[in-house]
């Protein structure tokens, strides 16, 4: 029987649910040729229910565009379900617990709590994003969401009781947390990740203090330290590595505290970078993920990171123009530390520097 | 006052300035450096080879030098110097030089390796900003771009000086000093290529009687 327009159309966004496709197998999986898929691609990509990837060996893909979960990153529709209920339940049990209605923060990080503790993680993967980690199904403290009877649910092996136990057991855990800032640190506590606690650091001590000089180095200098550094978060590495050295260079200026607000943005717009790479390494852990890095950061998150990255180069640039335009308020600089790795470093530095460049030098653009 | 034109060896000085009692070897010739330009006389002059050539190339080997080492501790089982970074930015004897720091952290920092990584940042933080203090405040003003530098000046130095550094930075202190008719100083703290030899031998060279060669003045004890 012949498919009408809408069925392929249809067709298509089913198996594009699973996850990115390229053409030639959207026309296998639907069974219509190449032209047929082709047209009906342009229409959906039109009315932005999907969108076109090309990844760097020219292959073009096809991903849904999804509401459901962060990034387009798909979803099993009966794990969909399992989050839904979760979310559902934790709203539920957090009320009958506290007499108030949870906030997003206090839902997630029950729900990552569940969804790690029970292994369910692996189909409804957790990952670190901007404000700690969260479940990859997005959750609306706005929705509705249906009664579902976890029995008729199609997922093999759960265990009920366990489940429903670890919701009760993650409530009590975060909802003796009078603030959902605590309820953020103490996630970051439990999963001791120092890279987060950083960042918390940073954001609270630039919004409640006037800057001290040697305080605001050392924790930009933490925020390097644990910054991701394989071989693929190289950029990122590299603009947090010039974000510190930009603010020790501001700290020449006398009063740095009349800069807060810039030097908050800049740190705001470097930590959306490291937190959109944070999501991309963390939902590589997981099998299906991990197995293609490199397809999986162009297929979700290549774009994403780009506009990223490319924010926070300008604003880090901006930081430098203030250090720039505030040359005549330095008068001096300090000296180097007298310790033996800044006298390792220094006299390497000082034989790199007297041997000069080589005349085909490639570092310099 | 004479213009004094500062060698890249001076900037470098001043950078690596390290305050101790006792002041031995490199330390002192680097206090001489910080010295000379805390006395300062007359006008310091820098090129455009000197800031945008060596300047920058120095900073971004040290700072890829640094997120190699960052990478390894971060992961033991990555190979030193292997990203495409390095690959692409560092110079043969950066690797080892790479190496030597990372030893340095396996013998005394391998069980305190955050502090260890602060450090490195913390020094690198140190340098650039000496070095951009120097530039920024002290330098009075940036000579001779760099596509203006002639090379067959820079050819005829290469006959008495192998540094190809040393051959451009020299290069732009004799076309400013012969552009504006007036004395210069080269200020440097390199006494092998700067010798006074090698001075000598330009003085005699014929080829050099259009130009207006600087006075050479080498920062040592």
């Amino acid at each position: 029987m012949k498919k009408n327009p809408e069925q392929i159309k249809q067709e298509i966004l089913n198996v594009l649910e699973k996850g990115p496709l390229p053409i030639q197998q959207i026309s296998k999986e639907i069974d219509s040729n190449w032209l047929t898929v082709s047209k009906f691609l342009v229409e959906l990509k039109e009315s932005k229910k999907i969108r076109e990837i090309t990844l760097s060996d020219k292959v073009r893909f096809f991903r849904l565009v999804r509401e459901d979960t962060y990034l387009d990153i798909p979803i099993d529709s009966e794990y969909k379900k399992l989050g839904y209920y979760l979310f559902q339940k934790i709203r539920k049990e957090w009320i009958e617990k506290t007499g108030k209605f949870p906030k997003n923060t206090e839902v997630l990080k029950v729900a990552v709590d569940v969804l790690d503790k029970t292994g369910i993680d692996k189909e409804i993967p957790t990952v670190w994003y901007l404000h700690g980690k969260i479940p990859i199904l997005k959750y609306s403290p706005e929705a509705k969401y249906d009664k579902i009877e976890l029995q008729t649910l199609k997922i093999k092996g759960l265990k009920i009781a366990e489940f429903e136990g670890c919701i009760i057991k993650a409530i009590n855990l975060f909802s003796v947390e009078d603030s959902t800032h605590k309820v953020q640190v103490k996630q970051y506590e439990m999963y001791n990740n120092e890279l987060y606690k950083t960042k918390e650091e940073i954001i609270t001590y630039l919004l409640e203090n006037n800057i001290d000089k040697e305080k605001i180095k050392k924790m930009s200098s933490a925020i390097y330290t644990y910054c991701p550094s394989k071989e693929d978060a190289s950029e990122i590495l590299e603009l947090t590595q010039e974000f510190v050295l930009t603010i020790n260079k501001l700290c020449l200026v006398k009063d740095i505290s009349e800069f807060k607000k810039e030097i908050l943005e800049t740190f705001t717009g470097v930590w959306r970078m490291i937190a959109t790479y944070m999501f991309f390494d963390t939902l590589t852990r997981y099998d299906k993920y991990k197995e293609d890095r490199k397809k999986t950061k162009e297929c979700y998150f290549d774009e994403f990171l780009f506009n990223r990255i490319s924010v926070a180069k300008e604003i880090i640039s901006n930081l430098n123009s203030i250090y720039l335009n505030n040359l005549d308020k330095i008068k001096e600089v300090s000296n180097l530390p007298n310790t033996p790795e800044t006298e390792l470093i220094r006299d390497i530095f000082f034989d790199m520097g007297m041997e000069g460049v080589k005349e085909d030098d490639k570092s310099i653009s | 006052m004479t213009n004094q034109f500062l060698d890249t060896s001076v900037v470098i000085g001043y950078a690596g300035y390290i305050s101790k009692e006792k002041l031995e070897g490199r330390d002192a010739i680097i206090k001489l450096c910080v010295k000379f330009v805390e006395n300062k006389k007359g006008k310091f002059l820098a090129c455009y080879f000197t800031i945008n050539k060596e300047i920058n190339s120095l900073l971004k080997r040290q700072r890829i030098i640094s997120n190699e080492i960052k990478r390894k501790i971060d992961d033991q089982n990555y190979e030193l110097c292997s990203s495409k970074e390095a690959k692409n930015g560092l110079y043969s004897e950066d690797i080892n030089r790479t190496k030597k720091i990372y030893t340095f952290y396996s013998l005394n920092y391998s069980n305190k390796k955050e502090e260890f990584k602060q450090n490195l940042i913390s020094i690198q933080s140190n340098i650039e900003t000496r070095i951009s203090f120097f530039i920024e405040k002290l330098v009075d003003e940036k000579v001779i771009p760099i596509k203006e530098i002639e090379p067959n000046l820079v050819n005829m130095l290469r006959e008495i000086i192998s540094n190809y550094s040393d051959c451009n930075v020299l290069a732009s202190a004799i076309q400013y000093a012969t552009q504006k008719k007036e004395e210069v100083i080269f200020v440097t703290l390199d006494k092998k290529d700067f010798a006074q030899n090698n001075i000598d031998f330009m003085k005699e060279d014929k080829r050099f009687n259009d130009y207006k060669l600087p006075i050479i003045e080498i920062l040592s004890k």
